[in-house]
């Protein structure tokens, strides 16, 4: 029953999974309470652009959609607090922006052993070892800076003016979060796709909104929603032989509706 | 010296004029009432005195050690997430160390008790409670770094007026026995009549010395007072009504 725990890229894959799911959970709680849902997928898309250049040029992606996604994150910042400029209709046109300059770039580029595709939906199943460090190793990094600021991050999220009013250098959790947030989205290309990385961010939240009574029932609830997920999807996947990243939606989707119908239930 | 004072503030948006000429001093103790329509320039005059919006000109000078707190227009509850109230208030503690736990929770427990809150509501999700008491607990949020000047922006329209009333009484108590100055914002003429000692009515310009009622009417009425003092304003509302 146990086999594909003897296949190594499973297990890779279920390690960096569950690490990614329990990060992205944790992650997506600031992002939905702050009214940012919006911003990883606008992320994402201009990462995206960053794999495009990698291809075009024919110097393998590297840290190229972690430079676009950091340009395209802090743009936003820095237009939206010095203009009065509509934060949601700026992210729609960073985002076309994009991944307009990924179809470009991927179409003027000779033939190349990099598939934009791959990018697109993510496969969480042929992470490499060195991969497999580098993400662990961010992760486990953001996880203690977001931890270490974690009650001011949510008066960022839920109060700015209230913060920016008690506290001084309030930009820097600003900074820190937008940063974590644009690095995060675009190494998570590789493992779940440009596509799909919002649905990580944000579906789990959801779901754990719909139950819980505080900030942090919400992240351990939406941490194990993920982790389930996640760890069940690609399962799912080994033995139905169907996409990792669709299994792993459909199940928090599944979440989603049940954790909707329970509350609906206990509130009759 | 004064705790605030404002020299030759101007404030613009583009071409637009918020604020014009303000000059305030504002003293330590005082209960100050900050009246005028919608769209006078109340909020954004909040918003200098805290920092959050650079004035195009003037000056603003706080005196050393001044520590504010702030009460909001809203009650946080436009995001819709699910937040704790211990969570809410937690929001006001300078220290959030989990080495320091024991302190935070002994001011927590003291802003609790002033806003007449039971302990047992910090586990409760903020979402649910009454307007009463969302408004206590964003009171007790800004009371637990024990502030010098607490500033209220009129943050009553969702609460009933038992609740008003008792909230009134409780600002009136935190301005007596902690010294605490307090600005209080409203366009309840009323409101600020009752319980504020200096009244300052705004409308883009300071309008020193006028009747909050005549003020809010439209009908300006100016004496050589830089502000009514409270007797003077009772007096001439009682004889209003008469």
């Amino acid at each position: 029953m146990l086999e594909f725990l003897n296949y190594t890229f499973i297990v890779r894959s279920l390690l960096v999974g569950s690490l990614f799911s329990v990060f992205a959970a944790f992650l997506g709680n600031f992002l939905v309470a702050g009214k940012r849902s919006n911003m990883s997928d606008m992320l994402s898309h201009f990462s995206l652009a960053g794999v495009g250049l990698g291809i075009f040029l024919g110097s393998g992606v590297g840290l190229l959609p972690i430079v676009f996604s950091l340009l395209a994150g802090f743009s936003l910042y820095f237009l939206s607090n010095k203009s009065h400029l509509n934060k949601e209709a700026f992210n729609v046109l960073i985002l076309s922006l994009g991944l307009a300059l990924a179809i470009f770039f991927v179409n003027m580029s000779p033939s190349s052993n990099v598939s934009l595709e791959t990018y697109l939906f993510g496969s969480i199943l042929t992470i490499s070892k060195s991969e497999v460090w580098i993400i662990s190793s961010f992760i486990l990094i953001a996880f203690g800076l977001l931890l270490f600021n974690y009650q001011k991050l949510i008066g960022l999220v839920f109060d700015p003016d209230f913060l920016k009013s008690q506290f001084k250098k309030v930009r820097k959790y600003e900074l820190l979060l937008m940063a974590v947030t644009s690095i995060f989205v675009a190494i998570s290309l590789k493992i779940v796709g440009g596509l799909l990385v919002s649905a990580f961010l944000i579906i789990s939240v959801l779901s754990a909104q719909q139950i819980s009574s505080s900030f942090k029932n919400s992240i351990f609830l939406s941490i194990g929603f993920n982790l389930v997920s996640t760890i069940s999807g690609i399962i799912l996947s080994f033995y139905y032989n169907i996409p990792t990243s669709s299994a792993i939606i459909f199940v928090l989707s599944g979440i989603f509706i049940f954790t909707l119908i329970s509350k609906r239930y206990v509130q009759n | 010296m004064s705790e605030i004072k404002i020299e030759n503030l101007n404030l613009k948006f583009g071409i637009k004029t918020i604020l014009e000429d303000i000059n305030l001093e504002i003293n330590s103790g005082e209960y100050v009432g900050l009246i005028g329509p919608n769209g006078a320039g109340k909020s954004s005059l909040l918003k200098c005195i805290l920092g959050l919006l650079p004035p195009t000109s003037g000056r603003i000078t706080i005196e050393d050690g001044i520590n504010f707190s702030y009460v909001p227009q809203y009650f946080l509850g436009e995001t819709g997430f699910s937040i704790s109230v211990l969570e809410v208030i937690s929001m006001g503690l300078e220290n959030k160390s989990i080495f320091n736990k024991s302190k935070n929770s002994n001011d927590i427990n003291t802003a609790l008790k002033k806003v007449d809150l039971n302990p047992s509501i910090l586990k409760e999700n903020f979402l649910n409670l009454s307007g009463g008491q969302k408004q206590r607990v964003v009171i007790a949020r800004a009371l637990v770094g024990n502030p010098n000047v607490l500033i209220f922006d009129e943050a009553f329209s969702n609460v009933d007026m038992i609740s008003k009333i008792k909230i009134y009484e409780l600002l009136a108590k935190i301005n007596k026995e902690d010294k605490t100055t307090i600005i209080f914002v409203s366009h309840e003429v009323d409101t600020i009549i009752q319980k504020c000692k200096r009244i300052i009515c705004l409308n883009k310009h300071l309008h020193e010395g006028c009747h909050p009622v005549k003020f809010m009417q439209g009908k300006l009425q100016r004496s050589e007072d830089k502000t009514l003092q409270i007797n003077q304003i009772h007096h001439h509302h009682n004889h209003e009504k008469c």
